[in-house]
């Protein structure tokens, strides 16, 4: 956690977002500080992945602000974030498909610029060693499993060592065991290089387990946000999102 | 704003590699015998044609195969070449072997200011504009004082006999051709083509996970203007008349995609091959049909190959070689949909 009074390493401040009649994203505030994981839940059609576009500068807001380290990002394409430490994963895994895992990994190095070869190397093979990929370094990655490309997606996002990393429902249709590597990297990754991720997902108990925060949307707006043991409480997120099974119908 | 250096590629069997190393350097060293003691000026003359057309292909795919950025008007720089050659002999007696890299220069420039609004169309849009491009220009060199219009301009002829100028040409292109097809190795296997088939395949994702794809964009599209360019400012040379017709030829920009698309675009070797194969079954056409159904022909070619041959003929090989290396104690699941 940031000292208080210290401006988080991601702030989302008052940010909206409307398609046509459709307010996606409304006046949505809510910070990630340093080293930290925060959960973002909510039902499908809440403004989930339109907020994390918004925030990696796919789409433009339509009011409200991201600062990333302290900068507005407005204005900023997603090439400059990713140079400002800010990764992603997808929905939907978006692997560079007729490359090999290898190869995938060094897409994002491109432009860093003190990088040499051989440390690229290393880091590369470390990452495929990390998420347990390294006996698939050679294969292309169409021939990868679903899940091998969630998790080749998931190495390539560090390979930069970003600062924060955002991940769009990384568990969804995955088996369990690469659900628990993602879920070990994850933790690993903030407790060795001090990362910080804004994970969105439906899979709340393990989200509660991982996250220092919570947020949820629902209809495009906060309905709740704080630590995850008083989220899950919350009133407003029990009625618009997790209902309550527990209670005679 | 770079820092390009090589990746590991996917690797086969040493000894497989060291053989198909082998073959090319003796295609290699087949084809400098040929120049230096074959005498039959047609067969020079076309070889050197092919090894032209073959540094265009490679120039196209750069951006083409590697970044899937399809572009139909690549002949827009080898006019461009071309004329910049030929106007710095008209007024300033310069020869074209001089000034050839002024002409890729020129076309490089011309390449970036033209990549500037057309590099962000995308799919067939890119395709569209940048073959109405080549129009717009050859309607500029027919309308302008400085190239003389419809007129063309001359160029000298060389003192020498027409089987050392065939001779000169031949390892003019072929010289290039080796230079150009390294580049094009050295692209491949290096982290800018791993972005640039990145863009190719998302685009979008790649811009995000950190890749400044307008800058590449407009990099390798200015190197590929580049190398056309210098091409075409020796092509002036080589047959010593321009005029806008022929030199912004829409059949140049035709016959190097479909080199590219047949001998495997976004590989090396494919333009090597498909350079030889698009101008053999030409040359087989021209003698046996009329230009209207050879365009008929070459496109139903085009189509056949699209559809049953995806990737060329590289792709095939590939393919083949990939199913030779498939192991059965593959266990690590099936494939994403
Ligand atoms: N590009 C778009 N154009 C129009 N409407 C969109 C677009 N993207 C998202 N929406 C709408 O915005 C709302 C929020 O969508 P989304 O952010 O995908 O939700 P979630 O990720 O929480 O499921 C939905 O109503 C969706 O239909
Ligand atoms: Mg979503």
């Amino acid at each position: 956690m940031s000292a208080a009074g210290a401006e988080a390493l991601l702030t989302i401040d008052g940010v909206g977002k409307r398609f046509g009649g459709v307010a996606a994203v409304r006046d949505v505030s809510f910070s990630v500080a340093d080293r930290s994981v925060v959960g973002l839940i909510g039902p499908n059609g809440s403004g989930k992945t339109t907020l994390l576009n918004i925030v990696n500068g796919v789409l433009a807001p339509d009011r409200g602000e991201i600062r990333l380290g302290g900068s507005a990002t407005a204005g900023r394409r997603p090439s400059d974030l990713a140079a400002l430490g800010l990764a992603r994963t997808f929905q939907a895994a978006r692997v560079f498909r007729t490359l090999t895992a290898m190869q995938n990994l060094f897409v994002p190095l491109l432009h860093q610029k003190a990088l040499e070869r051989r440390a690229a190397h290393r880091r590369a093979f470390d990452l495929l060693v990390f998420v347990g990929l390294e006996r698939h370094a050679d294969r292309v990655a169409s021939e990868l499993s679903g899940g091998q490309q969630r998790l080749l997606e998931f190495a390539r996002t560090l390979v930069t060592r970003p600062r924060i990393v955002l991940m769009d429902e990384p568990f969804a249709g995955v088996h369990p065991q690469i659900k628990a590597t993602l879920i070990r990297c994850i933790r690993e990754t903030v407790s060795r290089e001090g990362a910080s991720f804004l994970i969105v997902s439906h899979e709340v108990p393990d989200l509660v387990a991982m996250s220092d925060r919570m947020v949820c949307l629902v209809e495009g707006a906060v309905a709740a946000w704080g630590a995850p043991a008083d989220v899950v409480q919350e009133e407003k997120v029990i009625d618009g999102y997790l209902g309550r099974s527990e209670e005679p119908a | 704003m770079f820092s390009v250096f090589l990746i590991p590629t996917s690797t086969g069997s040493r000894a497989a590699a060291a053989a198909v190393w082998a073959a090319w350097v003796a295609v290699l060293i087949g084809l400098a015998a040929y120049g230096l003691f074959g005498t039959r000026l047609f067969l020079l003359s076309t070889l050197a044609t092919v090894f032209m057309y073959a540094v265009l292909t490679q120039a196209w795919n750069l951006l083409g195969g590697y970044g899937g950025y399809l572009n139909f008007g690549l002949v827009t720089f080898f006019g461009i070449g071309a004329y910049t050659t030929g106007i710095l002999f008209q007024y300033y007696e310069l020869s074209p072997f001089l000034t050839a890299p002024v002409a890729g220069l020129v076309a490089a420039i011309a390449g970036l200011l033209i990549g500037f609004p057309t590099l962000r169309l995308r799919g067939a849009y890119f395709a569209l504009v940048t073959m109405i491009i080549t129009f717009a220009v050859q309607i500029l060199a027919l309308n302008l004082t400085i190239t003389q219009g419809a007129l063309g301009i001359y160029l000298p002829r060389l003192p020498l006999s027409p089987l050392a100028v065939e001779r000169l040409f031949y390892f003019v292109f072929l010289g290039l051709l080796v230079l150009v097809t390294a580049v094009v190795w050295a692209v491949q296997h290096s982290n800018i083509g791993g972005a640039l088939v990145a863009i190719r395949e998302d685009e979008d994702a790649a811009e995000i996970v950190g890749v400044r794809t307008v800058e590449v964009k407009w990099a390798v599209n200015a190197v590929s203007c580049f190398i056309v360019g210098v091409t075409g400012g020796l092509y002036a040379q080589r047959i010593a008349y321009i005029e806008p017709t022929g030199t912004f030829s829409f059949d140049i920009s035709l016959n190097v995609v479909l080199m590219a698309v047949i001998g495997g675009a976004g590989t090396w070797q494919g333009p090597l091959i498909g350079a030889p194969v698009v101008l053999l079954v030409a040359d087989l056409l021209r003698v046996t049909v009329t230009s209207e159904v050879n365009r008929v022909i070459f496109s139903l070619i085009v189509i056949l190959i699209a559809l049953f041959v995806p990737g060329g003929v590289m792709g095939a090989v590939s393919r083949w070689r990939r199913a030779r290396a498939a192991k059965p104690d593959d266990v690590s699941g099936s494939p994403a949909p």
